[in-house]
């Protein structure tokens, strides 16, 4: 028992450890894009740690309720990312100055530097 | 009538009802009479609403039992890749220094599905490195964190496990 409860005092520490380094990652990433990285990753599983906490302390029926939940945390958290920083990109948001462009469509890897951002709409 | 929609795919239709339903009945309290009946209702105007999008003409909607398999093995994948990417953001967050050096990367992608596309661009989101800001037909547009992960991003071994699934599709 005892072993039982500190095992779901280590999965909500770890979910509010990584909560919380994504919150210092919103402050202390220099420009939109890299904020997203810190905040999109570190929430999806700093919630589903804490929620698999949860589970592991409710009753049998309401694990599913939560497990679906998770799920969708987990599906929708990289889209909505996705159309932050769609949008950033179409607005002309700021980025770092030394920010590299690579096309790497046609290429392997190192590919080709793009001269600026690609056209979206092209 | 623009709320009239022809459905070409009726075994499609009958298997996205029933996925629909097993969900509902998973999160319904009782197996009333009346429970069924909404649900039932629900789904199907759900599927039917939905139908132009979810049933491309050439593009039958089928999943084989071999399919879901590997998808559930490439969740699991997935979660294991979402934890190493949350240790590296960790890793250079509460690094003094912070080694960054971001950048855009255009990347192609071999898969062919509408459905599989959109699950490969979501776990570029969630792994190590990168975020996918933009999904045009093939051309996959990702912002990386640092240089070694727009590498990591063009040759992914998940992306072939996704090819896989979709090539299995043979019923």
């Amino acid at each position: 028992m005892l072993f039982y409860e500190l095992f779901i005092c280590l999965l909500l520490w770890s979910g509010l450890f990584f909560l919380f380094v994504g919150t210092l990652g919103l402050i202390r990433l220099p420009d939109l894009y890299t904020r997203m990285h810190a905040t999109s990753k570190c929430d999806t599983l700093g919630a589903g740690l804490i929620l698999m906490a949860m589970m592991f302390l409710v009753g049998r029926n309401e694990v599913f309720k939560l497990l679906m939940i998770g799920v969708f945390i987990w599906s929708i958290n990289p889209l909505i990312t996705h159309v932050i920083g769609y949008m950033a990109y179409l607005r002309d948001g700021e980025h770092l100055p030394e920010t590299f462009f690579m096309d790497c469509y046609d290429l392997p890897y190192p590919g080709k530097e793009m001269s600026g951002k690609e056209d979206v709409h092209a | 009538m623009y709320f009239q929609k022809r459905i070409d795919d009726p075994k499609g239709f009958m298997l996205f009802t029933i996925i629909l339903l097993i969900f509902w009945f998973l999160m319904s309290p009782s197996l009333s009479l009346r429970n069924i009946a909404v649900g039932l209702v629900c789904c199907l105007a759900v599927t039917y609403f939905w139908s132009p999008d979810l049933f491309k003409p050439g593009q039958p909607f089928r999943i084989a039992p071999r399919q879901v398999a590997q998808l559930a093995v490439y969740l699991l994948l997935l979660a294991y890749n979402v934890v190493v990417a949350n240790v590296h953001v960790a890793l250079i967050v509460l690094s003094p220094k912070l080694p960054i050096s971001p950048g855009f990367i255009l990347v192609k992608t071999k898969l062919q599905n509408e459905l599989t596309r959109t699950l490969y661009a979501n776990s570029i989101t969630l792994t190590p490195g990168t975020i996918t800001i933009n999904l045009n037909s093939d051309r996959l547009l990702v912002h990386a964190l640092t240089k070694g992960t727009a590498q990591g991003v063009c040759d992914w071994h998940l992306e072939n496990r996704l090819r896989e699934m979709e090539v299995s599709k043979g019923d």
